[in-house]
């Protein structure tokens, strides 16, 4: 066996970690319910050093960043905003680009679905994310996230 | 008194001496580190490319040694990188541009699937040149040279490098990604081009 397939198989079947350039702050998330409206506030930490693609309006060549939310069936996205980003810009074949770097919000706003009791529901999600640093860029990787409503 | 004066100067004179040792002994090795890393610039510079066979996206099976009498541009892509995007026209005219001059490009897809690649690279840039699919990695890898390679297993790929293989198989030209000194028009490629032909 060639010593890359050897060193991928490895990997699988060890299951080992992708290193992550962004962090889910799950400490710092908030919860705030009036009625069957929930608005959810997910901070999120990008690596210093690194920077993520933007969310909206990117370069044709570069991966937006994008959020999922999965598990809908006690609740209903009413919508989300990138609450607060710290933006960056860099330039990619003498075009310049905006990029997310330092600290990332994300707020959602959920309507739980009749008969769906508070504090008996999660809220899961991913995020895709490409990172670059000052060299290169990464392989695109997701992030999953998780708060109880 | 006497002992205890003569067990202090040991004591000292094998600290002292130590300590000479360490530094003297780190000290070519800060030498090394800096020789390493401009060679590691230089390192698949002038020297036999590494032969080669892979499928590509056609399923025809190509070789570097079928390219020998030719000079070769090697670009080494994947659909993510957004540098090998913006190089993707760029690449496409020189093709176009130094094919009555011998000259042949071939991008190395890494470790992507044929129906992506055909997407994202082939058809989004309109390229014309053979694409050929590194699977594994592997040859992509025997062009990274030592300590290029980053710790990420998925990310160990020198991607948006040019190399120039001349007709005997040389690399002539060989460039790593530098984001801040990006050269997406090949400025740099072209005139080593110039030069060998």
């Amino acid at each position: 066996m060639k010593f890359f397939s050897l060193v991928l198989l490895l990997s699988i079947v060890l299951g080992l970690p992708q290193k992550h350039f962004v962090q889910y702050n799950a400490a710092d998330s908030k919860v705030d319910r009036e009625g069957r409206v929930v608005m959810v506030t997910l901070p999120f930490t990008i690596s210093e050093g690194y920077h993520i693609q933007d969310a909206f309006n990117t370069l044709d060549n570069v991966l937006p960043t994008k959020i999922s939310f999965e598990d809908k069936a006690h609740y209903q996205i009413r919508e989300y905003t990138y609450s607060q980003v710290d933006y960056d810009t860099v330039v990619l074949d003498k075009v310049s680009h905006k990029v997310m770097s330092n600290e990332l919000k994300v707020t959602v706003t959920i309507d739980l679905k009749e008969g769906v009791s508070m504090g008996k529901t999660t809220l899961k999600g991913e995020l895709f994310y490409q990172a670059c640093d000052h060299m290169r860029c990464f392989f695109p990787r997701t992030l999953s996230f998780s708060v109880a409503l | 008194m006497g002992r205890i004066k003569k067990l202090s100067t040991a004591v000292f004179l094998t600290t002292t001496l130590l300590f000479l040792m360490v530094s003297c002994k780190e000290e070519p090795k800060k030498e090394n580190t800096a020789k390493e890393e401009v060679a590691s610039e230089q390192t698949m510079q002038n020297v036999i490319s590494p032969d080669f066979t892979l499928s590509t996206l056609e399923g025809e099976t190509i070789s570097l040694s079928d390219y020998k009498g030719k000079t070769v541009v090697l670009h080494i892509a994947t659909t993510w990188c957004p540098f090998c995007n913006a190089e993707a026209p760029y690449l496409e005219a020189l093709s176009k541009d130094y094919k009555s001059k011998g000259v042949e490009v071939l991008l190395i897809d890494v470790k992507e699937s044929k129906e992506l690649v055909q997407e994202k690279l082939k058809d989004k840039h309109q390229l014309t040149f053979p694409i050929l699919l590194d699977e594994e990695g592997v040859v992509a890898a025997s062009y990274a040279p030592d300590g290029v390679l980053p710790d990420l297993a998925r990310d160990e790929v020198m991607l948006a490098s040019n190399l120039v293989i001349d007709k005997e198989g040389k690399i002539q030209f060989m460039s790593l990604l530098d984001s801040k000194n990006f050269d997406a028009e090949l400025v740099q490629l072209k005139k080593r081009l110039d030069e060998i032909l």
